[in-house]
């Protein structure tokens, strides 16, 4: 559900006129509907804090878009122009260090805590943005907690500054607020189609998430689709092997591994042949198998001479320095 | 190029931010007290550079050169970075900028006296230093804007045994073309594989641009240096640097190539999580990658030694010498 939010009441009449919302009387200013809800959540970075934490709390949002009108700090804007906004930037007593990004493209704005009413002001706000407003900052803020995406859009009313005319505004609310609602209109929503793919055997929850990121990063490794990926690993192999599904998964997860990264799997397979040795006497090596740290360690059950005999024997047999050449990237590929 | 132009007050007068400016006639300027009252005051993201940037002039304050960390250069002698600019108007999707400074907005400091002054006390010690130009920017990148490296020059030719080091991307060799090659001046560029440059070294001039460029420098008898670093992994990364290696042997003269130095990719945490962030869908990530022994984020060891090994081979078969080879960052 999207959640268009406004300051004012004034921004929001044509919204409230195009849109089919109804009032809640759980809070001042709220309109819900099937699809949008309307939220005029009044001035100011604290007003918006509360209002909008409140309704992403108790919605299920997928994405705010703010609308309204703001001062321009670059005489270039051009009045009554709408501007996407990039990234949003806040002045309060002084700059602050956060910013929110709703967009790669667009205009800068500032939020501050005061009306700009005089030049000096301006001029320092000017450093960072080429536009402000009194809310965007704080809608940026509650949506970057929730791990919401936001976007806005600003209706130029006037150049901030000492010629700021708060009345001149107000008089032409209405003819804005139908300015801003068709460009609310105009907006196309784009849908990305996710790719889909079956595993024919049981897996957990925890396996799912794993291949799913696997399989995403070979297909954007390889640019291939899931289902080439899949072909390539020969899926509908292990399907048919004579094993139960836990041990097909890791054979799965085992040959994803090898595709999207040949070489860790050859390094590996090469230790684990050198330590193979310690392994046919029974002894349980444990080898760092994100192969960054060298050393291994040996576990083993003695109670008898022939154990200390094999192990022995196995000592002999392993070659450190071939261990170790493998460490050191001496293999073919 | 630049959106607007910030300028320190007291830096209106000098010549280099004369210079600059001459270049930006129409772009809008703001006097500061300090570049510091408003570059990275807030967090600009890193990827707004593509759409718009600011130019900061400013004078380098506190240390202007500082000792490198170990395995930085080639040799037993001390090797030092000077900060002459921050940030870069290229983009490589590894490159460390992303995670260390707030903003990408370039910073061109203007007090070349200062740094040259500082250099000359380190002579003074050690009289065969190393200086590197190139850490938190690219040393040639925007050098016909500011014009600063035939100062540098009188320096080198005075102090013969001190050595410069200037790390480059680019092809601009406006600033330097005509100076006098010296012996103790390197010109270095990093390069990759042809394809591999064009996969991750965004809005940066071509390898293929980059050799026609070292061939214009090795005519004049300059001296080169090279950095296979990073190198990022990719299937035909190894026939990449072959093809690589023989141009450049064709290229340069051996007595002309000072050293190539060799490196894998490595990030540290805040710059790897920028770089999952700007490039999330960049094949160079699409490898496992492990925390090593410096806590920086790297492929595995058996992997990066190999790829190593495998580069440093193909230069050594392409007839470069062995001890003009290092690598880079990496314990040996």
């Amino acid at each position: 559900m999207k959640l268009i939010h406004l300051a004012h009441r004034g921004e929001a009449q044509q919204f409230l006129k195009d849109l089919d919302v109804n009032a809640d009387q759980s809070m001042e200013g709220l309109y819900i509907g099937h699809d949008e809800i309307v939220l005029i959540g009044s001035e100011g970075i604290e007003n918006t804090l509360t209002k909008l934490s409140y309704c992403l709390g108790r919605f299920k949002v997928t994405e705010v878009l703010n609308f309204g009108i703001a001062g321009a700090l670059d005489k270039n804007l051009k009045l009554d122009e709408v501007y996407e906004i990039r990234t949003s930037y806040c002045f309060n007593e002084k700059v602050q260090y956060k910013s929110f990004q709703a967009n790669l493209k667009g205009l800068d704005c500032i939020t501050t805590n005061k009306r700009v009413l005089d030049n000096d002001y301006a001029d320092e706000l000017s450093n960072f943005a080429p536009i402000v407003d009194r809310e965007l900052w704080a809608v940026g803020f509650v949506c970057k907690s929730q791990n919401i995406p936001f976007s806005s859009f600003k209706l130029i009313s006037d150049y901030a500054g000492a010629q700021t005319n708060c009345f001149d505004i107000k008089e032409k609310a209405a003819e804005y607020s139908i300015v801003l609602s068709n460009t609310y209109k105009g907006l196309i929503t784009k849908i990305d189609v996710e790719q889909e793919y079956t595993i024919p055997f049981h897996l957990s929850f925890t396996h799912k998430k794993l291949i799913d990121k696997k399989i995403k990063i070979a297909s954007k490794k390889y640019d291939q689709s899931y289902q080439v990926v899949l072909d390539n690993i020969k899926l509908n192999e292990i399907v048919n092997f004579e094993m139960r599904d836990k041990e097909k998964v890791t054979e799965f997860l085992i040959r994803l591994e090898e595709y999207i990264n040949p070489i860790n799997h050859k390094a590996l397979n090469l230790l684990k042949k050198e330590i193979g040795v310690f392994e046919k006497i029974g002894a349980k090596v444990v080898l760092d198998t994100k192969l960054e740290n060298e050393d291994f360690t040996l576990q083993m059950k003695i109670n008898s001479q022939t154990n200390i005999d094999n192990l022995k024997r196995a000592c002999d047999q392993f070659s450190f320095s071939k261990y170790q050449k493998v460490w050191n990237g001496e293999f073919d590929v | 190029m630049f959106e607007k132009i910030f300028i320190e007050n007291h830096l209106m007068d000098n010549e280099i931010t004369k210079r600059i400016l001459k270049n930006f006639p129409k772009v809008p300027i703001k006097k500061l007290n300090k570049i510091e009252d408003v570059w990275g005051r807030v967090k600009k993201p890193y990827l707004q550079k593509r759409e718009s940037l600011n130019l900061f002039i400013g004078e380098k304050k506190g240390e202007l050169v500082k000792e490198t960390p170990d395995a930085y250069g080639i040799g037993p002698e001390k090797h030092f970075y000077f900060i002459h600019a921050y940030n870069c108007i290229y983009e490589c999707q590894y490159c460390y900028l992303q995670g260390y400074f707030n903003t990408p907005d370039i910073v061109l400091f203007v007090n070349h006296d200062d740094i040259i002054k500082d250099m000359q006390t380190i002579v003074d010690e050690d009289n065969d230093s190393w200086f590197h130009a190139g850490e938190f920017s690219d040393s040639l990148a925007l050098s016909h804007l500011t014009l600063e490296w035939d100062q540098y020059w009188d320096f080198f030719k005075k102090n013969k045994k001190a050595k410069l080091e200037l790390r480059t991307k680019a092809v601009n060799l406006k600033s330097i073309i005509d100076l006098e090659p010296l012996e103790n001046v390197y010109i270095t560029f990093t390069l990759a594989g042809f394809k591999e440059g064009k996969l991750f070294d965004l809005k940066t001039p071509s390898v293929k641009a980059r050799l026609s460029a070292i061939k214009k420098l090795a005519d004049k008898g300059f001296k080169i240096g090279l950095h296979f670093d990073p190198i990022i992994y990719t299937d035909t990364t190894m026939q990449s640097y072959k093809e690589l290696v023989d141009e450049i042997v064709k290229v340069i003269p051996a007595p002309q190539l000072g050293y190539i130095s060799i490196g894998v990719v490595r990030f540290t945490k805040d710059v790897y999580r920028e770089v999952e962030k700007n490039y999330g869908d960049s094949q160079m990530l699409q490898q496992n990658f492990t925390k090593s022994f410096d806590g920086k984020v790297r492929y595995s060891k058996p992997m990066r030694m190999w790829i190593l090994n495998s580069v440093r081979d193909i230069c050594l078969k392409a007839g470069i010498e062995e001890k003009k080879i290092y690598l880079c960052m990496e314990d040996d």
